[in-house]
């Protein structure tokens, strides 16, 4: 498997989840196998029902699979007991489609929130945060409420508190589909920055082929709860093996934005 | 107005405030870890636990069913417990205590259950447990809810304490029966009624305008 000399920070190996519903058992992941490269920015997409939101919960088993294994970091998350892991999501950073920010908080306190949950002192946490918002420019707006920011300002507030807690994981489902284009484009750039500062590991997962094409080192296709393909975003984009993957490549190609969106963002 | 009138009136006054705010406060600090349980019990929530769940909701239920003279009634041998008498504002405080503590409970857990799931779901994924979830996510997150319901619950109980006044618990209630009814008084009637209104309207626009403030729009 191709991890450019990596070694691996998200082992994902037969993960399969099923959920019982009334009208009977519906298999969301049927057996995904994959290895995440440390430091790597790596895409899934998928069209809607795939099997995407699923596949990121797994990773830090805000669903537990039901049958498979699941490694970060070098630590095997299906085996932990509750306590360990409750400890080992705090390595694993999160951000959110729509946010999911404290309204009862400011931007300040919503950063603070994981290092109050995980026990720091109120000086570190102090130093910490403010850290965290200069590093996506939120220094001034940080005595703000969510409902007094913009969605592209919620959704830096957002990943500044995914980043606070030092994860070596970052996991992002659908982080720029609540944004408009060019607040979409601010963000790619700001979790590009992210990788290049401190070689944090990005999971993007997303249903627009423009984010894999601008933010990506490799991506994976995933349809039907199954990986149809993956490889290194350029490979992919060349030579396209599965039906879906030539959708989305088109689909991305008819918007005329595919050179331009590769061209602007390496 | 007479000296003799503003005096039973003032005096009423109070009395109703003491009737009311110990009660409310009692039964808030008792209906809030209810209306947390029975919310982190209820299916598909937090821990959920059926048998607990079914227990304490109809508990509650029973008793939010009790038509309130009833209760009040229902309740005198408690409250001779309790208070050693089963007349008075003190002997007042019990029945609207016990009346208002699972409407409370009620408002919290539906609060509590208004509360996107997506923080829930954000603070999990950093690693809180269902205590944290409760204490730094669910119950701030549903203050300016929790502080409306209970403007209600305050506004229910006033009109209980009225209530509670014409069986020998004080406050206006009792005045507006001892007076403005037995003995014809329609002055002390009417003031009665006004105070009552000026106080209901205080209390809402009180809390309106708190859990307006909570909200951080
Ligand atoms: N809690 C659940 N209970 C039952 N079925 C579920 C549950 N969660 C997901 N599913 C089903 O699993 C499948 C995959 O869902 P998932 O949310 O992972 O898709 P997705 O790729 O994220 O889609 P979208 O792009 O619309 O967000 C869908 O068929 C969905 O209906
Ligand atoms: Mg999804």
């Amino acid at each position: 498997m191709y991890l450019d000399g990596r070694i691996p920070m998200i082992e994902l190996s037969g993960v399969e989840k099923r959920f019982a519903t009334p009208s009977g058992e519906v298999a969301a992941l049927r057996g995904v196998d994959l290895r995440i490269g440390s430091g790597e920015i790596f895409g899934i997409i998928g069209k809607s029902g795939a099997g995407k939101s699923t596949l990121v919960r797994c990773i830090n088993l805000l669903e537990r699979p039901s049958a498979g294994r699941v490694n970060v970091a070098g630590r095997e998350l299906t085996t932990l007991g509750s306590g360990a892991l409750l400890e080992a999501r705090r390595e694993i950073g999160m951000v959110f489609q729509h946010f999911n920010l404290l309204a009862s908080r400011t931007a300040y306190r919503n950063v603070a929130l994981p290092l109050e949950l995980a026990g720091w002192r109120p000086r570190r946490i102090a130093e910490r945060v403010l850290e965290v918002l200069e590093f996506v420019d939120l220094l001034e707006q940080r005595d703000r409420y969510p409902a007094q920011l913009s969605g592209g300002q919620k959704q830096r507030v957002g990943i500044a508190r995914a980043l606070a807690a030092r994860p070596s994981v970052l996991l992002c489902d659908e982080a720029t589909s609540a944004l408009d284009p060019q607040t979409t484009a601010s963000i790619l750039a700001l979790l590009k920055r992210i990788n290049q500062a401190i070689g944090l590991t990005i999971l993007v997962i997303t249903h627009e082929m423009g984010v894999v094409a601008s933010l990506c080192d490799r991506v994976a296709v995933i349809e039907d709860g199954l990986v149809v393909e993956q490889g290194p975003v350029a490979e992919l984009f060349a030579q396209p093996r599965s039906a879906t993957t030539r959708d989305f490549v088109t689909a991305l190609e008819g918007m005329g934005s595919v050179t331009r969106t590769l061209r602007v963002a390496r | 107005m007479s000296h003799e009138l503003f005096a039973l009136l003032a005096e009423s006054l109070q009395q109703t405030l003491i009737m009311v705010s110990v009660a409310l406060a009692i039964a808030t600090a008792l209906g809030v870890p209810l209306g947390v349980i029975l919310n982190a019990a209820a299916p598909g929530q937090l821990l959920p636990n059926a048998p607990v769940y079914r227990v304490l909701g109809a508990i509650v239920n029973a008793t939010r069913s009790t038509p309130f003279i009833i209760l009040m009634v229902a309740l005198i041998p408690l409250t001779r417990i309790i208070v050693g008498t089963s007349i008075g504002t003190p002997a007042a405080v019990v029945p609207l205590t016990i009346a208002a503590t699972p409407f409370i409970a009620r408002i919290v857990e539906a609060a509590l259950r208004d509360v996107d799931r997506g923080l829930v779901e954000a603070a999990q994924a950093m690693g809180a447990t269902p205590w944290q979830i409760v204490v730094k996510v669910l119950l701030p997150e549903s203050l300016p809810a929790t502080v409306a319901g209970l403007t209600l619950a305050a506004v229910a109980m006033i009109g209980y304490s009225a209530m509670a006044g014409a069986v020998g618990g004080g406050g206006l209630g009792d005045l507006a029966i001892r007076y403005g009814y037995e003995r014809f008084r329609a002055d002390v009637m009417a003031a009665t009624v006004a105070i009552l209104i000026a106080l209901v309207q205080l209390v809402q626009s009180g809390g309106d305008a708190l859990a307006r403030r909570l909200k951080h729009t």
